[in-house]
């Protein structure tokens, strides 16, 4: 009987010309969701990017920039196992010496996921590879076309690492009790606490797939609160930040293990978004707790706290013609950043880390998938702490305590 | 020691977080019914229509032969079967009482399966359906 109602549905959907029981290649029209049969192998390509040309007032310079490409490759096995890729190229050339393009390419090459999706029941599932754990807002809403500003948010690029992803498991799912609620737990490589410092706090420690060494572990979990027109979501993480062997670490007079040398981040979001109005704030706080140590291993100025907010308003002045068929929005946002919050007795303040950012711009979308975006971002700082000048005058970059930037962007998404 | 000002300020937060608590438990909406079907016969789904009870306006329907889940909505005396796949890279959805979501890249679709928020850019798969003799029949070889 069973084999019957397979063949016979399989038939149907064959002659309807959707499917065939052979891996196909597939747009993403037809998506990874095409098959009713288990069986069915599909093949799905996807992919977004986006060109940056930025204006800097004060120094009177431009940066023109293919920012990123990603080509996303996904393959379904069968109901319950899925491939995820998504390969990265930012600033367009990669290239050696020998090379007829350049004799340096400026650009990277990266993985920025690559995991194995186990379906474990219908609310539940389990990721295993690179991927980038529920941590901030930015990290899984990354696309270009759907954030406002040239840039992504400040914050979540400084304080909270973006596309931050590292190898593990991550378990998803939702509560069966409260419907929009959903959870999310992962196990993680740490981050590397060398690469730690002053003006860019925690970024360069994530290891991003790169044979992260050590028996540093990384935890996050976040729930998600899906209710009427609003996201709320708010998240934590705790890692080892030691990526050393022991032996290292002992030598440097570092914790190591799992947890040695912690750091531990939490993070709440809010968005909220209806008829063409929308509004998002995140904050976040980040506690290195063994800075001192860090600093004396690595003298890389680590800060012991950083933390800022940023809050968000925009509005789709065509809404109410094109209900987001097409969109053209005027938003703006302020962030306040502390790169500098508290710091060790061994590390030197600087208040250049204190920072808030004013960004007002418009994004307009002719149509699903592009945005063609312009902005102009204030920034303003705290004084540059001339201890931390090692280049001597003339030859020193005069630091700008107050600077402009009007950026214009193209993005897009398929 | 905690002094006055620590006190206020700490009873404040205090207060606004129980408060806020109170209100989203408050907010918290039942859970939405699930129909399992053991079988598929000819295609077809068939869910009487007075599951729909006089509150909830959505069933879940799922089965060890379909992928993924089917959303069955109803609108006043029409419905809506949709496919719980988000049409960018085909993770599961999470419905609310008025939006249906990605918690993977953010997407959003309207409770017509019409795109609100990209990344996704095409709208869910909607399948045929029909009310006949008070029995909502959902045509899964026949999309819409």
């Amino acid at each position: 009987m069973k084999a019957k109602f397979y063949a016979a549905l399989l038939l149907g959907i064959l002659s309807a010309g959707h499917l065939s029981t052979h891996a196909q290649v597939l747009t993403q029209e037809d998506s990874l969701a095409v098959g009713l049969l288990s069986k069915n192998q599909t093949t799905v390509l996807s992919g977004y990017g986006e060109a940056k040309y930025g204006i800097d007032t004060k120094r009177q310079s431009a940066e023109a920039a293919l920012r990123r490409v990603v080509l996303f490759v996904g393959h379904k096995f069968n109901k319950n196992i899925s491939l995820f890729t998504e390969l990265e190229i930012e600033n367009a050339l990669v290239a050696g010496a020998a090379s007829d393009e350049a004799s340096a390419g400026k650009g990277g090459v990266a993985m920025e996921q690559a995991f194995v999706k186990f379906n474990l029941n219908p609310a539940t599932y389990l990721i295993a590879g690179l991927f980038i754990p529920r941590i901030g807002y930015i990290n899984e809403n990354h696309l270009p076309t759907t954030f406002n500003g040239v840039d992504r948010p400040y914050l979540e690029e400084q304080i909270i690492p973006s596309t931050w992803r590292e190898v593990g498991l991550g378990l998803y799912g939702h509560f069966r009790g409260i419907q929009g609620l959903n959870y999310s737990l992962s196990l993680t490589n740490g981050l590397r606490s060398a690469n730690f410092s002053s003006a860019d706090g925690i970024v360069g420690g994530r290891q991003l797939g790169q044979a992260a060494q050590g028996l540093n572990l990384g935890l996050s979990a976040a729930l998600l609160y899906y209710i009427n027109d609003f996201r709320i979501q708010v998240s934590g993480y705790m890692g080892g930040s030691t990526a050393e062997e022991k032996r290292v670490a002992d030598s440097l007079l570092l914790n190591s293990g799992p947890f040695g040398n912690p750091v531990s981040l939490g993070e709440a979001n809010v968005v909220y978004s209806k008829n063409g109005l929308s509004a998002r704030g995140v904050a976040t706080i980040v506690n290195i707790k063994n800075a001192e140590a860090i600093n004396r291993a690595y003298a890389n100025n680590s800060p012991e706290t950083m933390y800022g907010a940023y809050g968000e308003l925009g509005y789709d002045l065509l809404y109410s013609r094109y209900h987001n068929e097409k969109a053209l929005i005027l938003f703006g946002r302020y962030e306040y950043i502390n790169m500098n919050a508290k710091i060790p007795r061994n590390g030197i303040e600087n208040k250049a880390n204190e920072k808030h950012y004013l960004v007002a711009g418009l994004t307009y979308k002719p149509g699903r998938g592009i945005a063609i975006k312009a902005d102009y971002t204030h920034l303003s700082t705290g004084d540059f702490n001339p201890a931390l000048m090692v280049t001597p005058f003339p030859k020193q970059i005069f630091y700008y305590k107050n600077n402009a930037f009007v950026n214009l962007g193209l993005a897009y998404n398929f | 020691m905690t002094n006055r000002r620590d006190f206020i300020k700490k009873g404040c937060i205090a207060c606004l977080g129980l408060s806020s608590m109170g209100v989203l438990l408050d907010a918290c909406t039942a859970p939405l019914q699930v129909l399992k079907f053991n079988s598929i016969v000819g295609q077809t789904l068939t869910v009487p229509a007075d599951k729909f009870n006089g509150q909830s306006k959505m069933i879940v329907l799922r089965s060890e032969h379909l992928d993924n889940d089917i959303l069955l909505v109803k609108n006043n005396d029409a419905y809506q079967a949709l496919l719980l796949v988000c049409t960018h890279e085909g993770f599961a959805l999470t419905p609310t009482e008025t939006k249906i979501f990605c918690d993977a890249h953010g997407s959003q679709f309207d409770l017509e399966g019409k795109v609100i928020r990209e990344p996704a850019l095409k709208p869910l798969t909607r399948y045929k359906t029909a009310l006949i003799n008070n029995n909502i029949t959902i045509y899964l070889n026949q999309q819409i």
